[in-house]
């Protein structure tokens, strides 16, 4: 087993194919009037992914809460966000909380406004700019 | 939380926090209203809800900060595990206010590092909050 994710070079790139996989899943969605809203939960794992490629980059061993940490793995990631990449921490934190809203709040997906998934869509594209 | 001591809560509360306080305090009395700090610690105290010190500080500078955005119609708060979990509901989307939400939070992670503090805003669409007591998990 390697000692930790630095030793595995593929695995940024890996979370990269991964966003990129999210991203059309997110497009396909944003595109079905139906099941637009759970486009935006691709959208945020999209983003997500962008933002643990590069903390794989920067050899960030892993977000996972260890038993004896106060801090969540969601925390912890976010934490890197606010610290890391600054100006992208305000639209993390957006759909952060849209992706929660859209699994948990049963009328959402009807009363979202429609222009919401592909707004979301639109940030999380800014991820990629991550480098 | 210690008593309630008019004009000094912040500096009984900061005295017993357990990282450094003067930086905290340096952080603190730039960007924050004191005395909405102080009335929300004290509303806090008013209600019967067991939350740590520390827990009780994060939520009454949330409140200071967002009671001061119009399109925030109210704010609450949970306990999940080692977590805690603020809620801001807001009508429909609004990315300035939303901005500003996320501004508050963003200063708190930086005043509390070891606190796992988590933020949620939701959408309220002509909604009670009440509708969306579920949603908060």
């Amino acid at each position: 087993m390697p000692k930790d994710y630095s030793e595995i070079p593929h695995l940024s790139n890996d979370h990269k194919i991964r966003a990129k996989h999210d991203e059309a899943l997110a497009e396909m969605l944003c595109r079905n009037k139906e099941f637009s809203d759970w486009s935006i939960t691709c959208s945020f794992y999209f983003a997500l992914h962008c933002v643990d490629a590069y903390a794989h980059k920067l050899r960030i061993k892993s977000f996972e809460r260890a038993p004896d940490e106060s801090l969540s793995a969601h925390g912890k990631r976010k934490r890197f966000v606010r610290n890391n990449l600054g100006s992208f921490f305000n639209n993390y934190c957006k759909l952060y909380s849209r992706c929660h809203q859209c699994r948990y709040d049963p009328k959402y997906f009807k009363l979202m406004r429609l222009d919401i998934p592909g707004k979301m869509l639109k940030i999380a594209r800014e991820f990629l700019t991550i480098r | 939380m210690s008593e309630h001591v008019p004009g000094e809560v912040m500096s009984v509360t900061i005295k017993r926090s357990p990282f450094n306080f003067l930086e905290f305090y340096q952080r603190l009395s730039a960007p924050l209203n004191r005395k909405a700090i102080k009335n929300a610690l004290t509303l806090l105290r008013e209600t019967s809800l067991h939350l740590s010190e520390i827990n009780q500080l994060v939520i009454a500078i949330f409140f200071s900060k967002i009671m001061k955005v119009p399109e925030v119609k109210d704010v609450s708060f949970s306990v999940n595990d080692k977590t805690l979990v603020l809620f801001a509901y807001i009508n429909e989307p609004n990315g300035e206010a939303e901005d500003k939400i996320y501004e508050a939070y963003g200063l708190l992670l930086d005043l509390f590092p070891k606190v796992d503090i988590d933020l949620k805003v939701l959408e309220l669409y002509g909604r009670s909050i009440e509708e969306l007591e579920l949603c908060k998990l």
